[in-house]
């Protein structure tokens, strides 16, 4: 690696402007549009006595407001990750605290950041633009967007259009990250939106420890299995304003990152570090370790200690396979004790669904027919966490085929082969592009956190369904566009 | 060279067609080996699912997803399977019914999916019917046994003395009611069979992977190709000593060979927000 003094940069084509400011009737129409809807809402509240209240209120200043929220997200770009991380971070805290129906405000925050940003991008030309150096790695992925539309082994079902819509939108918060304008500003305010979040889940999620998992399920009502679980050591495992320990160890992981690489203050790269780490302690989660040693690892590699590096992913490797050699578990409460390293805690057996003969192997068995998308068949998973006293959370265990845990598994399972190597031919070339990039200019911290990222996503992938799930992979893909984006405006580090 | 590019890609694209094509012909060829194959449906209501419960507190539980699970898992099984080859005819066994049957439940419903599949059509029907009716039949033998064996329970001698009621002559009372009046499950329906091989769905899905198949070599090929070129491109570069793409070289002619100049030159491309 050469030093970021002797950084030969590499020149990107000239980007079309986007422009943000909008046509001049825009203010006074969203006025207009919006002083109509409050006028129509408080006519209809008159004229309908019986309607609900909540209804009209809703119908009145829902309108105006996401009107309103469009036109500062178009215009405002850094906005947009404040939203992305607050509205991800908090929705599974919100629907137990408030309803259930926040959950769709993720799905109405995606489609208005496609209208407001995507569309913008794509009339401009910026799509094309910011896609253009990563266009073969785009391409498998493509690829792999069109098996899932087409679903040669399934049928077009609940299942498929859950499992599709999860992985569409992820694609979507991708490419709204990438074609974002002035991505160095974006990536910035990126940065302080995650350091502000986490350091708010750092604390909440050692207050809920010290709260006790009684007080978390009889009095805070969590659920036992679901936002409060336990470790293999009887530990307590918390998950702030997450629906479980896994989707917040993923954020403290990604803010990690960002200190790590992104972050140009020493006081937001303490933040947050200190915070990834109090939360990674909350959470107990052994794969978060794991890639925060990778992340480490990226580390040695930027400041240039390629063997420092590599006797520590050595020894990491080594430790881990005594590890998981050495450490036995029992797959399902009650089954005898195996050795980690054979059973996996079980993934052996869950993966070995994904291939259910020779056919399946080729064309899968369908979107969604086993794993993430076969949940939706199953009664109650579409209700929101709450603690019930008449019923215990149902086990998700190896051997049940909505336990797929893990992304390739999930992937060969639902289109087959040709979707598994489009996917890694995908993630291959998108790491190929970033390495190049990391090589020529050693000194863009935002390429070194988008390859940081994608590595620990891809480590995250194997033992996890997360690339299509709410809202690991919305905040890893999202944060991973922007990353991408600011790598290739080649900012110095933030 | 806009021939020689034009040459690749239709080579590339005769590649992709010919490679959907082969997909779609190994879809005819698997039709072809597997035969013929018809897909019938029979549906089973799970009425009660924990009699115990029942016996020993007289409350009714709600059949649970956990209970199809376990009504999934008991159909399936050889006693079931070997009763329904019973009904079948002589010349079948359970062992021959487990690779036609599968039994699962039906989403957020108290019913359990009995599917036979077999070369013939009749025969589809009579299958999934047989096991269903067995699965039935076995359950209530088994709370026929349970409530039976009940009712012979002596009754305690004074239970007055023991400070409590007779619990007995309540489980009693209770397993009488259920050896008689109550169905453990109820064949509901079951459906017309749908012929599944030879299919068209096997050979388009095929033809789709390998349709899919060409699209993903093309681009590989393409992501290897500018990959040699570009280790060309830097072996030449490497005489001049700028070693970076056209652009790059272009660029630092352009600004007086420094790093900084081309840096800034690049800036000044980036995308405008107004």
């Amino acid at each position: 690696v050469t030093a970021p003094a002797e950084a030969r940069p590499e020149p990107t084509a000239t980007e079309p402007a986007v422009e943000t400011a909008g046509p001049r009737w825009a203010v006074p129409a969203v006025a207009a549009i919006g002083l109509t809807a409050v006028a129509v809402g408080t006519a209809a509240a008159a004229a309908l006595p019986g309607a609900p209240a909540g209804l009209v209120v809703a119908a009145a200043l829902g309108l105006p407001l996401v009107l309103v929220v469009g036109l500062l997200l178009h215009r405002h770009q850094w906005l947009v990750p404040w939203g992305a991380i607050l509205i991800f971070s908090t929705s599974a805290e919100l629907r137990l605290r408030v309803s259930p129906e926040v959950g769709v405000l993720k799905d109405l925050y995606l489609y208005l950041l496609v209208v407001v940003v995507g569309l913008p991008a794509l009339r401009s030309g910026l799509l094309r633009a910011r896609l253009r150096p990563i266009a073969a790695p785009m391409a498998a992925v493509g690829i792999l967007a069109a098996l899932y539309v087409l679903d040669p082994a399934g049928a077009h079902g609940t299942s498929w259009l859950f499992g599709t819509r999860l992985l569409f939108s992820v694609f979507a918060l991708f490419l709204i990250g990438l074609v974002c304008v002035r991505p160095e500003q974006v990536s910035a305010h990126l940065v302080r939106a995650t350091a502000a979040v986490l350091a708010f889940e750092a604390v909440f999620s050692w207050a809920q420890q010290f709260a006790g998992e009684d007080a978390l399920v009889y009095g805070w009502g969590y659920q036992y299995g679901a936002q409060v679980r336990g470790t293999s050591g009887g530990g307590l495992r918390t998950s702030g304003t997450f629906e479980d320990p896994f989707q917040l160890a993923a954020l403290a992981v990604l803010g990690v990152a960002l200190g790590l690489f992104v972050a140009r203050r020493w006081q937001m790269r303490a933040v947050l570090i200190v915070s990834g780490i109090a939360v990674l302690g909350a959470t107990s989660v052994r794969t978060a370790w794991l890639q925060v040693a990778v992340l480490l690892v990226f580390l040695a590699l930027r400041r240039g200690w390629w063997r420092q590096a590599l006797t520590l992913g050595a020894v990491g490797a080594v430790a881990g396979v005594y590890l998981l050699a050495t450490t036995t578990t029992s797959d399902r409460p009650g089954a005898p004790e195996v050795p980690l390293l054979f059973g996996l805690n079980g993934r052996s057996t869950a993966w070995a669904q994904a291939v259910q003969g020779p056919l399946s192997f080729v064309a899968g068995n369908g979107v969604g027919a086993l794993g993430i998308g076969s949940t939706r068949q199953s009664a109650g998973v579409s209700a929101p966490p709450a603690y019930d006293p008449n019923s215990a959370p149902t086990a998700l265990y190896a051997g049940n085929s909505a336990f797929l845990d893990s992304t390739y598994a999930q992937v060969q399972s639902d289109v087959g082969i040709v979707g598994s190597l489009a996917l890694v031919a995908g993630l291959a070339g998108l790491v190929a592009v970033l390495v190049r990039r990391c090589r020529r200019d050693p000194g863009n911290g935002a390429a070194w956190a988008a390859l940081a990222v994608l590595a620990v996503a891809i480590v995250d992938w194997v033992g996890r369904s997360s690339l299509a799930s709410y809202t690991t992979g919305f905040l890893t893909m999202y944060v991973l566009g922007v990353l991408v984006a600011a790598s290739l405006a080649r900012e110095r580090p933030l | 060279m806009s021939r020689r590019m034009s040459r690749r890609t239709v080579v590339l694209a005769a590649v992709v067609v010919l490679l959907g094509i082969v997909g779609a012909a190994a879809g005819v060829v698997v039709n072809r080996v597997r035969g013929p194959e018809w897909s019938a449906e029979t549906g089973v209501m799970i009425r009660l699912a924990s009699p115990d419960i029942v016996l020993l507190t007289g409350l009714t539980p709600t059949v649970e997803l956990e209970d199809l699970i376990d009504a999934a898992a008991v159909a399936k099984s050889q006693v079931v399977l070997a009763r329904a080859a019973t009904k079948l005819g002589s010349w079948w066994t359970g062992a021959d019914l487990t690779e036609q049957i599968t039994v699962e439940p039906v989403g957020s419903s108290h019913i359990i999916k009995v599917t036979a599949k077999t070369p013939d059509r009749d025969l589809s029907i009579r299958t999934a019917d047989a096991v269903a009716a067995a699965y039935v039949e076995v359950t209530q033998e088994q709370l026929r046994a349970t409530t039976d064996a009940l009712q012979t329970v002596p009754r305690p001698p004074d239970p007055g003395r023991q400070g409590g009621s007779d619990v007995t002559a309540d489980v009693r009372s209770r397993a009488v009611i259920l050896g008689q009046d109550v169905a453990m499950a109820e064949i509901i329906h079951t459906d017309e069979p749908a012929q599944t091989s030879p299919s068209i769905t096997t050979p388009v899905a095929l033809g789709i992977v390998g349709v899919a198949a060409g699209v993903l070599g093309a681009v590989v090929v393409t992501l290897l190709r500018p990959a040699a070129g570009s280790r060309r491109r830097r072996a030449a570069a490497d005489g001049n000593g700028y070693g970076g793409t056209p652009q790059a070289d272009a660029l630092q002619h352009a600004n007086g060979h420094t790093n900084g100049a081309a840096r800034r030159t690049d800036d000044a491309t980036d995308p405008v927000s107004t």
